[in-house]
This record gives C-alpha cells, structure tokens and sequence, in this order.
C-alpha cells in the first residue's frame, strides 16, 4: 500500500517542459566518447553490474 | 513549437532534502536529452544533459556545455557562480529520469581524473541531501561499492531509492 504523505512533505515539481524539437546530442563526439568509456569500465567487473543489485 | 508537460508527483521526497532551488528545464519527448541555462549577471551558459543506454538497465550520464556549434561538451569549467544551483537542476533531471526509466540506473564519471575527484569531492559534501534520495555505489578496481567519503572512486552509479512515485502526462496517461 502506498505511503500516505503529508501535503508539506511532498516536492511539488515544477511543470516539466517537454519540448519535441529538443535536439539529441547523442552522437556528439564527447557523448560517443563518454559511453565508450563507461562501457569499457562496466566490462572490466568482476560480474556483470545488474549482479550487484540482486 | 509544440509543447507538452508533465507533472512529476513523488511521494516521500522531502523538501527538506531540496535546499537549493534549481532551473527550469526542458527535456526530450523520450526522456533522455535535458536542456536548461545557467545564468548569472555576467553570462548565461547553455547546458544539456544526454542519456545513453550502455546495458540492459544502465544509462550514461553526459553534462556539458552546450558550445557555438552546438555540440556538447565538458572541457570547460564554466565558473559561473552557480554549482549549487546547476548541482540542483542536475538532482531534478535525475529524478526525472527515474520517473520515466524506473529500475534504471545512471553511471556517471568525470571526462578527466581531476573532473571526476570533484564529482566526488560534491558528492561527499552533499551525501545528506543526495542520500535520501539515491543510492549511489562508487566503482573502484573493477567493483562497485557503496558510496564512501574519501574514496578515489573510478565511476559512480545512481539508483533511485523511491521507486513509489508516479509520473504522469497532462492527460493521466503513464508514458
């Protein structure tokens, strides 16, 4: 059952802009290079990351 | 230019938690590339935010300057006076994202040695906002670890300690 939260302790998040044109930078050059590295980290565990959480 | 919003309501995030304010933001239709500005009297800096799926459940986080030919990038220091703030609106993002990518985990690291020690020297100031909110593990010598001050971690990976929050569109649905 979900937690009843008192009204004063909930974050009342700004309205999230979501734009449609918003451009990716996905194939940027720094993000291409940053998955790269972030992947090569992840394959040097000792087991795969998802084992951790378990 | 056609817009839609979102309202995120998550339960058990205490404001007490959120001291600084941060920027608004606008964020992709897929919810993985984040755009805001960092202003000050002197300038205002374009920043982004972009998310790449690295594994099954795993995310890449990439912050950055926006520069004059619009790519990103994070060889500068930007100094403009407001990393809290830009701290702030990065945490928001964060959430965000695990309202839409729940389970999901972010793996993040500095583009250099010294980038990444002051991502750690941040986190280590600012584990009693960040703890309540995030689990974050430290990867150092080929193994993640929980989150420890004064550790030369390599990476960090972000999982989301709330799951019980919902985030809605502006017609209820579940996207």
């Amino acid at each position: 059952m979900k937690p009843k939260t008192k009204k004063e302790d909930t974050l009342d998040l700004p309205r999230v802009t979501v734009d449609p044109n918003l451009k990716s930078h996905a194939n940027d050059p720094f993000v291409v290079r940053k998955v790269e590295e972030a992947k090569r980290v992840l394959a040097t565990l000792k087991k795969p990351l998802s084992e951790y959480y378990k | 230019m056609e817009r839609s919003t979102v309202k995120a309501n998550l339960y058990s995030f205490n404001t007490h938690t959120v001291k600084e304010k941060f920027y608004p933001f606008r964020v992709s239709e897929d919810y993985l590339s984040y755009y805001f500005e960092s202003r000050s009297e002197e300038r205002t800096i374009h920043k982004a935010i972009e998310l790449v799926k690295i594994d099954e459940n795993t995310y890449n986080l990439a912050l950055g300057d926006l520069g004059d030919d619009g790519s990103l990038n994070d060889s500068v220091v930007s100094n403009n006076g407001d990393m809290h703030k830009v701290l702030a609106t990065v945490s928001q993002i964060i959430v965000t994202f695990f309202g839409m990518y729940r389970d999901r985990r972010i793996y993040f690291t500095g583009s250099s040695p010294s980038r990444t020690r002051l991502y750690r020297l941040i986190l280590s100031r600012e584990q009693a906002n960040w703890s309540e909110i995030f689990e974050i593990k430290g990867i150092l010598k080929g193994e993640p670890f929980n989150y420890q001050s004064g550790v030369d971690y390599e990476a960090f990976v972000i999982t989301h300690k709330n799951r019980d929050y919902e985030t809605k569109d502006e017609k209820g649905r579940y996207p």
